[in-house]
């Protein structure tokens, strides 16, 4: 290790950090409605001493209970630091963050060697936007990605017992950690032992044994992840489990199988292979050979989204996303590079570090190939966030190459190739750091507010403390209300209220938001309300509660 | 030598690759387009069966008039019924030469299936049957009387009221009560012609169904549509089977030309001696071997074509209720007819050289 | 020579033969809806639905000058077992005019109580004269039993229907007293028809072949197709506004499910066509890669190649694309002989008019054209000590490098 890495690592990690607990100077809350059933599990499991499923409340508490690894996180640095959960909820996430990035940093040193590729590759995790969204609001993903990260790492030096025996724990960990984290596990880890096997095969070095270890401490440790989400009728699996799905997602998975193979063979034609390219040529062509077009046609079909709904009943891609995803295109265009370099060198695990990529790519391609609706689309954009990983990798690599590249260009004219290294690092970090606000803009990027307002909180605090069991609302309080407060919520008030219907006799629990921005629904567009319908509302009953200050106001309203 | 063979049918090459390509697009196509025809009869099944198809008619043979049920077959039936006797006769109006050959039933509807309020009443005339009368010269009137007659059979009855088109039976029937069409038809003794069950009674049809009963239903444009389809099914598994045919040709073409490309090694192989049933059995198993690998892709990748292009036909605003079914015929069925044709097309063009070759070679 | 002759010709000849017996089939199902309602006749029917109309309007332009035959018609999709059935309620002497058609020797001459099968319904069905049939309702509860009276034929691939009076017909669709669908002409002079229309006040349109419409007492107007279509998917304001609407929405997505299957038949029949002819072509080009070899070496260029090679593959193609036609033409209309494909109730009767002759084979001269020369192309692209001596066998790869050294910045 060079004698400055280190302390560009913890430069990047302390980045990585800061960035991450940005949105805590805003909101004490979860930076996200995904929190509170988690903040919820771990309270409960501080209070019970144990893990119960059971003990949980039917809903979005009880989803959560059955992936209960990040609530028990949560209470044991709640435990051991004397924080509360509620407080302690976004440092946890953060620091699953910086783990990622540390976990990214080692893996790029581990497949390529470069300490300058293994920094590039953190960088991209420490700084790009999306990676930071993830890694700050979705608490559950950030530790499935934390040990995702960890499982690629270990598979690569699987040679090593004590590395394939903390593989086989990992995942056993992730189905408790995340359901579809914990899939695109199972696709990587089979994937990598298929094409690992084959090579082994084609040359002649592979033994039944081998065989044995390969498959019965990779995927088939997953296979009991299945089993226990069929076992614990999890929601996530149970949407995909008619035959037809089956079948559609192991056609699949095995072509993504099949790929693997290819792509962990040596390369068997030219790239480009429709043009008549002479020999001279290669060079370019090979960095930039038919991958290319994958990443073009995914962006075509996010811009595509952004003009017309692909998915039915759900949201158009804003433009503040799309041009969000310009620095990220450059970024994916500079990982073909890097990937084509793992994939034309010597590297021996080239089809595991192709199945990062695939395993994704084959969830996306079984939501849009099971139908273009909702769950579809959810599962589509999650699976998007697994590429990461990959992307970084490759960038990493990419952006090593380019440098070692300008490096020896300029050997005899040292002051020009510190300059060239110099622009060309700038303005790499430069793009990344143009990426990393996307992780605070969730309300202009996908129409969503992810902190959660004092006033919000405590209007759900007002109402658990006057005993109200019941409320009619909109999803986002009920995400927030239901799991942490344990209310019963009805979720359908904005578009009872748009469509001039009676609310009914449960109280209401609203805010002045809805007449200006529109009530935030899940998926759909915010729903907007008239202030005749929501002054009928209010007017109806008795207003019980108002705090915050106007266009925040949040109220409780009963019935008659 | 074994190790010498295994090599050969595996070994890796630029055609070999283009080969399985070919055969994975063939096998691509039957497995998407098999897919999206069984997708389509599922879907359509499942879409009729939400649909309202009335009231169900259970009878035996080819028609109404002819059924003979024992009355006793009700109690097996669980649910609401309702029954009607029929039978054929010659109606006269008493007074004219007019002369009417029609049907006369008697309903027992104790559960309103039919909801025919009069149904156990007596002398009520389809409005078709008294205008035929009308035409004939002998219009009808509260104090006509009927004379029916059958065979040796006769009785009379008298007209009381003319019902329209909007009931379930049909408006040129008489209808009367059953005493009285017993003294016509003698053979409806403690028989009935037609069960009707109410719409929705599932379990009752299946069980006469399984009696071996004709079941319709009384509304019939749903399973129109629904038969309509199945038969266009007929037409594209016709277009399927021709099209199998081109595939085939595809696959044997694909392979012999690999094998073709192999006449050296054929050559080399037999000048070492190597028996000719070996020969041939290598070029068998290379010919397997790269089937089963396209075959296998084309598969899982003609499933995966077909869910995405139903998938996408709503971006294109055709609003497509087929799911592509997987199912043993549309993956199985195409690998197998892959599989055969490329052994086929290794063990044909290799035999053939073979022989050719053994008669280059001296022995 | 470079071209094999004898394989070419019969290779070619299996392609364009299974070619020419699924297009025709696969357009015959697009011309359904068309023949079930006429085209070739005038169809008078309300503006874009099925709405009834006064069948004393048919009555009445019997009388206009002109008027050959005025046939109303009611339209009911009814069931008899597992077969789909057309039942149209007619007078049958004007139905018979209208297409042409005859009565089968033995068929009664009943006007009351009737039920005429067509000859290829009646052979589908198993049914003849004095057989009895079981009727249910169409969009309303019904039940009536029949008599076939007679059988009737008419050319042009008809025959499919089941005819019964009109009353029996109102009874099966719910349609009022004295109303029909549709009012079926043939007739010499249009105008005087109009005219009579105009002066019954009744709003209609009256459509021709080729989708030529005129609206008559209405502004609205509505295309041949748009009638048809109405009629066809039950598009009435009644019908929806009783049980009917999600059944219309059924039989029209059903019909875009069909659409979508057919038309990707369609793309697909004439890519592994085009995928097949490339297969025989490289198969026999195969047989003569020592040959291209040779003369690559000689100095031919790959044009030459190519125009050689199309220069013998054009006769071929040309006689195998014109034989195979006419087989597959042969074959597909015997397909249609037996009645082996029906749809909706109505025989495909494969379409082979003038133009879809010629695009055959144009399409399949071209497509084996085409073959050729990517086979040729790609023969004579290779070097020719590589064509004449290597097996073709050697793998293609590239050589791996070391990734470290490569993103090392030192030297």
């Amino acid at each position: 290790m060079k004698r400055w890495a280190p302390l560009v690592l913890a430069a990047i990690l302390i980045v990585a950090l800061c960035v991450r607990l940005v949105p805590a100077f805003s909101s004490p809350y979860p930076y996200n409605v995904d929190g509170y059933p988690l903040v919820k599990g771990a309270e409960r499991a501080i209070s019970d001493g144990h893990w119960d499923i059971g003990n949980a409340a039917e809903g979005i508490e009880r989803y959560n209970a059955k992936m209960p690894l990040f609530s028990y996180m949560l209470a044991s640095l709640s435990v051991v630091f004397g924080i509360e959960p509620m407080r302690a909820v976004q440092l946890l996430t953060a620091l699953l963050g910086v783990v990622a990035v540390l976990l990214g940093y080692a893996l790029a040193k581990k497949v390529s060697g470069s300490e300058t590729a293994a920094l590039a590759c953190a960088a991209v995790l420490a700084l790009s936007g999306f990676f930071v969204y993830l890694t700050a609001a979705a608490m559950k993903e950030a530790l499935g990605l934390a040990l995702l990260l960890l499982a690629f790492l270990l598979y690569m030096g699987r040679e090593d017992p004590k590395h394939r025996m903390l593989l086989a724990a990992v995942l056993l960990l992730l189905p408790l950690a995340h359901h579809l984290t914990a899939l695109v596990a199972l696709l990587f880890i089979t994937i990598a032992a298929v094409s690992s096997l084959v090579n082994k095969w084609r040359g002649g070095v592979l033994k039944a044994h081998g065989i044995v270890q390969e498959i019965a401490l990779g995927p088939a440790l997953l296979f009991f992840c299945l089993a226990y989400y069929q076992a614990i009728n999890m929601e996530f699996y149970t949407n995909v489990s008619s035959v037809n799905e089956i079948a559609l997602f192991g056609a699949i998975a095995f072509l993504g199988i099949v790929v693997g193979i290819i792509l962990s063979l040596p390369a068997m034609t030219k790239p480009w292979m429709f043009l008549d390219l002479k020999p001279g040529k290669m060079p370019v062509p090979m960095l930039f050979d038919e991958k290319t077009l994958a990443v073009l046609i995914g962006i075509a079909g996010i811009a595509l989204n952004s003009r017309r709904v692909l998915f039915q009943g759900t949201l158009l891609t804003s433009d503040a996303l799309l041009a969000g995803f310009l620095p990220i295109l450059l970024m994916m265009l500079v990982a073909i590079v890097g990937y084509n370099l793992i994939r034309y060198s010597s590297f021996a695990d080239k089809g595991a570090v192709a199945a990062m990529a695939l395993a994704p790519i084959a969830i996306m391609e079984f939501s849009v190939a099971r139908g273009l609706d909702p769950f579809s689309f959810s599962l589509a954009y999650r699976a998007f966030d697994y590429l990461d990983p990959f992307i970084a990798l490759g960038a990493g690599v990419g952006i090593a190459f380019l440098l070692a590249l300008l490096w020896k260009r300029y050997r005899d004219a040292p002051a020009k190739r510190i300059c060239a290294c110099f622009a060309v690092g700038a303005a790499f970090v430069l793009v990344l750091a143009a990426t990393t606000p996307l992780a605070y803009e969730s309300e202009q990027l996908f129409g969503v507010r992810n902190e959660t307002l004092p006033q919000e909180f405590s209007a759900g605090e007002w109402a658990s403390s006057h005993n109200l069991t019941e409320v009619r609302t909109n999803s986002r309080y009920y995400e927030i209300y239901s799991p942490y407060f344990g209310m019963s919520c009805d979720p359908t008030l904005p578009y009872v209220l748009k469509e001039g219907r009676n609310p009914g006799t449960a109280p209401l629990l609203l805010s002045d938001e809805w007449t200006a921005d529109g009530a935030q629904s899940f998926f759909s567009t915010r729903v907007v309300v008239s202030q005749a319908s929501f002054d009928s509302a209010v007017g109806g009953g008795s207003l019980v509660y108002c705090a915050g200050p106007a266009g925040r106001q949040m109220l409780i309203v009963l019935p008659g | 030598m074994s190790s010498i063979w295994v090599r050969m049918v595996l070994r890796r090459s630029r055609r070999a690759t283009w080969t399985i390509v070919g055969i994975a697009l063939c096998t691509m196509y039957l497995t998407g387009t098999i897919s999206l025809v069984e997708g389509l009869h599922k879907t359509t099944s499942d879409i009729a069966d939400r649909f309202q198809q009335g009231a169900i008619l259970a009878y035996r043979g080819d028609a109404l008039s002819t059924s003979r049920i024992p009355e006793n077959v009700l109690e097996f039936l669980k649910g609401p019924v309702a029954a009607i006797s029929i039978t054929e006769a010659n109606i006269h109006v008493r007074g004219s030469s007019a002369l009417v050959r029609s049907y006369v039933a008697s309903i027992s509807d104790p559960d309103g299936i039919i909801n025919f309020s009069k149904a156990d009443a007596g002398g009520y005339m389809g409005v078709n049957l008294a205008n035929r009368f009308r035409d004939l010269g002998a219009p009808l009137n509260q104090e006509s009387r009927l004379l029916l007659q059958e065979g040796i059979s006769s009785t009379e009855v008298q007209v009381s009221a003319v019902f329209g088109g909007g009931t379930l039976v049909s408006s040129d029937w008489l209808l009367v009560e059953k005493p009285t069409l017993l003294a016509l038809d003698q053979s409806l003794n403690g028989n009935i012609s037609v069960i009707v069950l109410p719409e929705g009674s599932k379990a009752d049809m299946e069980l006469l169904r399984a009696m071996g009963f004709e079941i319709q239903t009384s509304m019939t444009v749903v399973r129109f549509f629904e038969l309509g389809i199945y038969q266009i099914e007929g037409c594209l598994w016709a277009v399927l089977l021709v099209t199998s045919v081109i595939v085939t040709m595809l696959t044997y073409s694909a392979l012999s030309i690999e094998i073709g490309y192999r006449q050296d090694d054929i050559r080399l192989l037999k000048q070492i001696g190597t028996p000719g049933s070996m020969v041939t059995g290598m070029f068998i198993a290379r010919g397997g071997y790269l089937s089963i690998i396209g075959s296998a892709i084309g598969a899982a990748a003609g499933f995966m074509v077909a869910n995405v292009l139903v998938s996408f036909t709503t971006v294109i605003g055709v609003t497509s209720m087929i799911l592509p079914q997987a199912s043993l015929t549309s993956l199985l069925f195409p690998v197998i007819i892959v599989l055969l044709a490329g052994i086929l097309g290794a063990a044909i063009p290799s035999g053939i050289a073979g022989r050719r070759i053994l008669k280059e070679v001296p022995s | 020579m470079i071209i094999d002759r004898k394989a070419a010709f019969i290779g070619l000849m299996l392609c364009s033969i299974l070619f020419a017996v699924s297009v025709p089939l696969l357009v015959g199902i697009g011309e359904i809806p068309e023949k079930a309602f006429g085209q070739d006749v005038v169809t008078l029917s309300q503006v874009s639905s099925a709405d009834p109309l006064k069948a004393d309007i048919a009555y009445g332009l019997k009388g206009v000058q002109g008027v050959q035959a005025a046939s109303p018609e009611i339209y009911s999709f009814c069931a008899i077992g597992q077969e789909p059935v057309f039942v149209r309620g007619v007078v049958v002497e004007e139905y018979l005019k209208i297409e042409n058609g005859t009565l089968s020797p033995g068929s009664l001459n009943e006007t009351w109580r009737f039920a005429v099968a067509g000859t290829r319904l009646a052979k589908r069905m198993g049914v003849g004269i004095g057989d009895k049939i079981v009727l249910t309702g169409s969009v309303i509860p019904k039940v009536v039993e029949m008599d076939i009276t007679g059988i009737y034929s008419s050319p042009n691939g008809g025959g499919n229907d089941l005819l019964v009076p009109l009353w029996v017909a109102r009874g099966l669709s719910g349609i009022g007293d004295g109303m029909v669908h549709a009012i079926r002409v043939h007739a010499s002079n249009l105008t005087a028809i109009s005219a009579y229309l105009e002066g019954t006040e009744e709003s209609l349109v009256i459509s021709q072949g080729g989708g030529v419409s005129t609206p008559i007492n209405t502004n609205t107007s509505a295309s041949g197709t748009e009638t048809q279509l109405a009629l066809r998917y039950l598009d009435s304001a009644t019908f929806k506004a009783s049980n009917g609407s999600y059944v219309s929405l059924f039989v029209q997505e059903g019909t875009e499910n069909v659409n979508v299957v057919v038309g990707g038949f369609i793309a697909l029949e004439g890519t592994l066509t085009f995928v097949g002819s490339v297969a025989v072509m490289s198969r026999v080009l195969a047989h003569r890669r020592k040959e291209i070899g040779i003369l690559s070496a000689i100095g031919a260029t790959r044009w030459k190649i190519l125009g050689m090679t199309l220069y013998e593959a054009l006769p071929v193609a040309v006689g195998a694309s014109i034989i195979g036609v006419t087989i597959g033409g042969a074959l597909a209309v015997a397909i249609d002989q037996f009645g082996l494909l029906v749809m909706f109730g109505q025989s495909v009767v494969p379409v082979f008019t003038l133009q879809i002759i010629i695009m055959m084979i144009v399409s399949m001269v071209t497509i084996s054209l085409g073959a050729a020369s990517a086979s040729a192309w790609a023969h004579a692209s290779a070097r020719p000590e590589r064509t004449m001596h290597e097996s073709g066998e050697e793998a293609v790869q590239q050589k791996a490098f070391d990734l470290r050294r490569s993103l090392e910045a030192e030297d």
